[in-house]
């Protein structure tokens, strides 16, 4: 099968780059990683991803805004997941795993649990 | 001179009641017995001669002017007494040797300036000879001072009875009004003529019932004072409160002859004692209201600090998470990835990478309960069995439970009533303090799990350990976020913290105490009891 490709956008370039290194491997997933929140948009066009995963605290603009601006334009029905540094514990068992509707996975995350979490998304578990 | 005047009273016999010519009796003869006879009687007994002159005078009259009756024979009241009394005394005699009137009773003070005047009642008449004619006059003096005094004294009494500014009533033994004084009148309406001969209850206004009444006559035919507040009427139909005490008064024999009654209209007093009371009532719940605002504005001012300390932290917590939970993301994913890219057999590089794993749980897991302590928290209520809250809490420690040989004791009591809670809160309250105890019997030891309802009717459940306890000056700090007992590494400081604060939001307590066989007892206490009628399902 053709690997999946998964756009990863975090402030953090070195967890970005983790993120690639770990996703990549597996051979299943094909990464682009974008550090710049403002360079989204662009970046999807570019790289047509089929699973976006979303730092929410970032500089600039939100993970909240920038899948609002991507779900505003052709990527309407892009699967997404929020990675999330902030969610309390409480915020971790009473919200059915979504935020406004979209699934989360919260920091820090091990690769496996990501990636388990992704084929959730994408239908595959 | 004594021949003269025995001459003038020679036949005194007609106008005298006596058998014998008196006269010549009393003087010729002093040893008789009519003389010694009238100096026994304490009454002064004198005759004079038709000039007011002193023929005779009894013992009684010469010791009252302090004169030998040999020296007063012949002197007039002019010789014996001050010049204007004895002015007054010859005039008196003159009218009456004139007109022959007797003098019966008149009372004459007798001013003595060395002394406190005399009072005498005087009697005079005059003495005739057989002829009709006047010739003297015969005058009985009784000394009246103590009675007169006495009198004065009454009098005196008696004025103050009815100028009193009190209602004075004087009743007899049967009750019956025998006087009353003007300030009765005022009081009551009723003048004295309409009030004496008549019974007290004329004033009667129903507001008391006939055991009051009885005790009042009871007390006072027992010779007691009575003393109390009676509503009493008016002539007039108005109510009035009148103090009264009724004393009664006994004669020489003891026997209870009359009864007295001071009143006082105290109806103005009264309401202003009313008045003065509810005063004090009104001050006294203003007191408790101002009272209950201050402490519910203490308690607001309370709730709001904590509200801002909360904020602060709940940010503060939410930004360290998001400082610190980022690298500890790289940290988790870098793990990840060498993990995947170790060569096989390398057990030492394995538990390196594990303990790795888990130091980054355990700094997450700080990061959890700071930003759980400070975040705020919705209750998702439901009706819940706290026994099988406190079962399934266990079952989340099993493993602790068996790695540090732990011996679980379960006394459940049967058919609690269920409470309304938060299932997860209160499992990670229960969890909580299971994981606290079980870090106290790091080496083993028995974990007691209760449910019951206490003397309250709440419903508890208990954990307890048999650990080495928390020292007394510990205990009441365990409370305090970022307290903690345990190790460097074991314990944030948060978890009795946050289950402290997740029961306070049920409603409910935590409590933890030191048992007295040793170990910590942690009781959770339940006081949502309206759902008793609900048993366990």
């Amino acid at each position: 099968m053709e690997p999946r490709r998964v756009l990863v956008i975090d402030d953090e370039a070195i967890f970005t780059n983790l993120v690639k290194l770990n996703l990549e491997k597996t051979g299943r997933f094909t990464v682009r990683e974008v550090n710049n929140p403002l360079e989204a948009l662009a970046a999807a066009r570019e790289f047509r991803p089929q699973v976006v995963l979303l730092d929410v605290i970032m500089p600039g603009r939100d993970g909240g805004q920038v899948l609002a601006e991507l779900r505003a334009h052709e990527f309407t029905y892009l699967p997404a997941i929020f990675v999330t540094a902030t969610m309390t514990q409480q915020g971790l068992q009473q919200r059915d795993d979504k935020i406004e509707g979209v699934p989360f996975i919260a920091k820090p995350v091990e690769p496996k649990k990501l990636i388990k979490r992704i084929d959730e998304v994408l239908g595959y578990s | 001179m004594q021949d003269q005047l025995s001459t003038e009273f020679s036949s005194l016999a007609g106008a005298v009641p006596m058998g014998m010519d008196p006269f010549s009796m009393l003087l010729t003869d002093p040893d008789a017995g009519v003389k010694s006879l009238l100096d026994a009687l304490p009454d002064q007994f004198y005759i004079k001669d038709r000039h007011c002159r002193f023929v005779f005078a009894n013992s009684a009259t010469a010791s009252f002017l302090q004169r030998s009756l040999a020296e007063l024979i012949g002197k007039t009241d002019y010789d014996l007494f001050p010049h204007s009394l004895a002015d007054e005394f010859m005039a008196e005699e003159k009218e009456l040797l004139a007109s022959g009137r007797p003098l019966v009773n008149r009372e004459v003070c007798i001013a003595d300036p060395a002394d406190k005047p005399r009072w005498e009642l005087t009697t005079k008449i005059v003495l005739r000879n057989d002829r009709g004619e006047i010739v003297g006059l015969l005058g009985i003096n009784r000394d009246i001072t103590d009675h007169k005094q006495a009198e004065e004294q009454l009098r005196l009494q008696g004025e103050a009875l009815a100028a009193a500014a009190n209602a004075i009533i004087i009743t007899d033994s049967a009750g019956v009004i025998r006087w009353v004084n003007p300030a009765f009148t005022k009081l009551t309406g009723y003048t004295a003529d309409e009030a004496i001969g008549a019974n007290p209850r004329i004033l009667k206004s129903g507001q008391h019932d006939s055991a009051f009444y009885r005790q009042m006559w009871e007390t006072i035919q027992s010779g007691q004072v009575w003393h109390g507040d009676v509503v009493n009427k008016r002539k007039d139909g108005r109510l009035y409160v009148e103090e009264t005490i009724i004393t009664p008064v006994r004669n020489a024999s003891n026997a209870i002859t009359h009864f007295i009654a001071t009143k006082q209209d105290v109806t103005e007093r009264r309401q202003a004692q009313e008045q003065l009371q509810q005063l004090n009532a009104d001050l006294a719940r203003s007191q408790l209201e101002l009272l209950e605002t201050y402490e519910n504005l203490k308690h607001a001012q309370t709730k709001l600090i904590q509200a801002e300390k909360m904020e602060i932290v709940g940010r503060l917590a939410a930004g360290v998470a998001h400082e610190v939970r980022n690298p500890l993301a790289v940290l988790a994913m870098g793990l990840g990835y060498i993990e995947g890219n170790l060569p096989p057999n390398q057990p030492t590089t394995t538990t390196v990478v594990d303990s790795m794993r888990d130091a980054i749980v355990r700094a997450d897991a700080i990061i959890c309960e700071l930003l759980d302590f400070s975040s705020p928290r919705v209750l998702d209520l439901t009706d819940q069995d706290v026994t099988r809250l406190a079962d399934r809490s266990l079952l989340l420690v099993k493993h602790e439970l068996r790695r540090h040989k732990i011996e679980v004791v379960r006394e459940f009591a049967p058919d609690l009533p269920l409470q309304r809670v938060d299932r997860i809160r209160i499992e990670q309250v229960l969890v909580n303090l299971l994981m606290n105890a079980i870090q106290a019997m790091a080496e083993g030891g028995r974990l007691t799990v209760r449910t019951l309802r206490d003397a309250t009717g709440a419903v508890v459940a208990e954990v307890c350990d048999t650990g080495p306890g928390i020292p007394t000056a510990q205990l009441k700090k365990v409370f305090t976020p970022f307290f903690t007992t345990k190790p460097v590494g074991i314990g944030t400081g948060l978890g009795l913290a946050v289950a402290q604060s997740i029961l306070a939001q049920h409603g409910g307590e935590l409590t933890v105490t030191n048992q007295s066989g040793g170990g910590v007892c942690a009781r959770v206490i339940f006081h949502i009891t309206d759902k008793e009628a609900d048993h366990g399902t």
